[in-house]
């Protein structure tokens, strides 16, 4: 009989009497599931959200920012220098000439969610009119756009999701009241998706301010950036410095997404270091259970390499079987999940939806098989060694 | 306790199954202490919010003007207030990021306790206007002594001559004793010096800090407050300190739901496996069990033994894995609080449920081993039927 026949007729063998040792094979799979499960989700959160952040940015649009400011939340603009920016080159121009740009205000408003619980803080922006020049992965959902001059608002589609606001909803700040006559989305999720816009000089005039946060612009062609950066950190009277949108997307995610990164791989880990113990005991024990079986094969002139890769299979087999599983989970429960985070004490926390993808799952995968690999190693290795006199009197 | 040595030996009849089955119990209660530690920290800073202080800011976010105080200072009820603002930078490079609070000098010591300085360093930030007073467990980090000119770089706070350099002179600590936040950046300045030196925001705060004499009627002084600007383009919310806390860390995101998720798959499949190794170790052990029944052990003691093992197994590994926690919180705290976080403890509640949750886990594993020693029959096993 060849070697790989012999294999196959004992991993055939070994995974037709699996049943019978349900109890410490389930220890398997529901170890790692749970293992899996916990490193998908909090993984899931942190790709939601760089997606989220980095999907707001995009490498045609640049982000004016006062010199200094580490975000938006830091930045003031005065009103006006405004129209000195806005004729800065390297700014796209639409038909008639005009810059493809807004200056944009920035301001918190306290929702109450309608689902109960306390009352969260939300980003109110205040936008120009050319938006949807400006940003046309924007889309409305629901309702319309609001008008200019009316205490107008539209809000993101994670807020309707979350918060439960929409089209109808009133809201009460700044001595006003404040309707919600659309939900829209952006075709790629985004932070705007958490926001409410509304017009930016209605917002200042409620607020009586005559500064805005920032200044966002589409760039004429590739070397608009350089350009751009150029004329106004030329320009002493301006204070200003100009960004790559999705630069300054990544940079203001990178560290938040590192911690997440590092709690889920921590506790990922941790948590795969009990499930491999777990593992061990229960393929010991599968190995012990089958002793008199496997010095039957080995006497009758099995060898003991296909005994070995038949222990790996069964833990390879319910690893995968407990990664599936606890993928399922993950996907279940969090797939889509609003969640809401602080990018830093200074701004309203970001929703965002999280999101198990293809590629976590195949990460969840091969950690699972790692950590049944690692399980199964020494288990197999002491099958193989079994002295086969001494297991086969044990039964008598 | 004459058993003790039965109970013992019980346990390590197999060395790596037993030695496998602490280790994952030890991380399991390690994980446990760890995420409820944190846990608890954001829950202790919430709960030192005091509720006789309240607290007034914009709801809006941005800066309130300091010509409400005098406003406030006369409704009913209310005893003391001072005010203070923010203004955040950083020494030398990003990564040693400070928070100053521009504080009012004269009445900010009074009104909060928690800080405690000398009436020394006091004095010295009232007499120098470009005075700083240092987090202690900071300025010993840096090396500051009194009388070092410190440059701050500001983040939100430019100054009027167009440069964001700002130069303190360090005249002293302060420490909040008994704080998760101890090792936090923080630094007081004198609300003076900001003000008249910031471009932008002159004559503003970022909140209001109020005393009430009764805390039962802290709702009705906020409304009070809060109506004395409900027309003025700068509204204001007022709230207690300790519902203000409460609302930061509701700001944090899903901290608790992650938390018991999280603990709660690590303790299901801990269940799942216990339960499966104790059955194991009772399985090998029938005819035992058996002949100690012959030799005139009552069916309770049997089932006693095997429960006993039990909680001895998973109590001593999730003793182990608690006091791991606890060490290893303090440091993990201290590297985190470079970046503003609050420092780490495991709390004794947090020791005593754990030890709640071992001995449950040891009873609802064991029980179905116990149950069935109980049951045995001499015969039956002595048999092997």
């Amino acid at each position: 009989m060849s070697v790989f026949r012999q294999i196959l007729a004992v991993v055939g063998m070994n995974l037709r009497n699996l049943p019978t040792r349900i109890g410490p094979s389930l220890v398997i799979v529901v170890g790692i599931a749970g293992v899996v499960a916990v490193l998908l989700s909090v993984l899931a959160m942190a790709v939601g959200f760089s997606q989220t952040i980095a999907g707001g940015g995009s490498p045609d649009r640049a982000l004016i920012l006062s010199g200094g400011a580490l975000g938006e939340a830091m930045s003031s603009i005065p009103g006006d220098s405004v129209p000195n920016i806005l004729n800065a080159p390297g700014i796209a121009k639409d038909a008639q000439g005009r810059p493809i740009a807004a200056a944009e205000a920035l301001a918190q408003v306290q929702i109450n969610p309608q689902r109960g619980g306390k009352p969260i803080n939300v980003a109110l922006r205040g936008v120009g009119s050319i938006e949807s020049e400006l940003r046309p992965e924007i889309h409305i959902v629901a309702g319309r756009m609001f008008r200019s001059g009316l205490h107008e608002l539209v809000v993101g589609r994670n807020l309707r999701e979350r918060y439960g606001l929409d089209v109808g909803s009133h809201l009460q700040f700044q001595n006003g009241d404040w309707v919600v006559v659309g939900v829209f989305a952006s075709t790629h999720s985004s932070t705007l998706d958490a926001q409410i816009l509304t017009d930016a000089q209605t917002l200042l005039a409620a607020y009586q301010r005559s500064w805005f946060q920032s200044i966002t612009v589409r760039l004429a062609g590739p070397h608009g950036l350089d350009e751009l950066k150029h004329a106004l950190t030329g320009d002493p009277t301006l204070h200003v410095d100009a960004y790559s949108e999705s630069g300054y997307a990544a940079a203001q995610s990178s560290a938040l997404n590192a911690v997440l990164r590092f709690i889920g791989y921590f506790i990922g880990g941790m948590m795969a270091g009990g499930a491999l113990f777990g593992a061990l005991n229960s393929l010991y024990a599968s190995v012990s259970s089958r002793s008199v079986e496997i010095a039957t094969l080995r006497a009758i002139g099995f060898g003991s390499s296909s005994v070995v890769i038949s222990v790996l299979t069964e833990a390879l087999l319910l690893s995968v079987a407990g990664a599936l599983a606890g993928a399922f989970f993950a996907w279940l429960f969090f797939n889509g999940h609003i969640s809401s985070m602080q990018l830093n004490g200074l701004q309203p926390p970001t929703a965002f939806a999280m999101a198990v993808t293809p590629n976590l799952v195949v990460l969840g995968i091969i950690w699972a098989c790692v950590i049944g690999f690692a399980g199964g190693l020494f288990p197999a290795l002491r099958a193989a060694r079994l002295p086969i006199a001494k297991a086969l009197t044990a039964l008598v | 306790m004459k058993y003790f040595r039965l109970i013992w030996t019980g346990l390590w009849r197999k060395k790596v199954r037993t030695i496998f089955t602490m280790l994952s119990i030890i991380v399991a209660f390690l994980l446990f202490g760890m995420l409820q530690g944190i846990d608890t920290t954001f829950k202790h800073l919430v709960d030192q919010g005091r509720l006789n202080v309240l607290v007034t800011q914009n709801p809006a976010g941005l800066p309130l003007p300091l010509a409400d105080l005098a406003q406030i200072q006369a409704v009913r009820g209310v005893t003391r207030v001072t005010y203070r603002g923010l203004f955040i930078g950083d020494y030398q490079s990003l990564r040693n990021i400070m928070i100053v609070l521009p504080i009012d000098s004269e009445n900010f010591f009074a009104e909060n306790a928690q800080f405690s300085v000398s009436q020394r360093d006091r004095d010295a930030l009232l007499h120098t206007r470009t005075g700083v007073l240092v987090m202690k467990t900071v300025a010993e980090r840096l090396g500051w002594k009194v009388g070092d000119r410190i440059p701050i770089q500001a983040l939100n706070a430019r100054k009027k001559d167009g440069t964001a350099t700002w130069t303190f002179d360090f005249v002293g600590t302060f420490d909040i004793p008994n704080s998760p936040i101890r090792e936090e950046p923080l630094l007081l300045m004198n609300y003076d010096y900001f003000d008249t030196g910031r471009a932008t925001d002159t004559g503003t705060v970022m909140l209001y800090q109020e005393t009430i004499a009764d805390a039962s009627q802290a709702a009705a002084i906020g409304n009070a407050i809060d109506n004395l600007f409900a027309n003025s383009p700068n509204r204001t919310h007022t709230e207690t300190e300790r519902a203000s806390a409460q609302g930061q860390l509701a700001q944090l995101g899903d901290l608790d739901f992650f938390v018991e998720a999280i603990v709660g798959a690590a303790f299901a499949t801990l269940l799942l496996l216990t339960g499966t190794t104790l059955m194991q170790a009772y399985r090998e052990r029938i005819r035992e069990f058996a002949v100690m029944k012959t030799i005139g052990f009552t069916d309770r003691r049997i089932s006693v033994l095997v429960l006993s093992e039990a909680v001895l197994l998973t109590l001593g590994s999730a003793l182990l894995g608690l006091l791991i926690a606890r060490v290893l919180l303090p440091t993990i705290g201290s590297q985190l609080s470079r970046f503003g976080l609050p420092g780490l403890e495991l709390p004794g509640i947090v020791l005593l449920i754990g030890i709640g949750f071992a001995v449950l886990l040891a009873l609802v594993s064991a029980v179905p081993a116990a149950v069935r020693a109980e049951r045995l029959s001499i015969v039956d096993a002595l048999a092997m039927r």
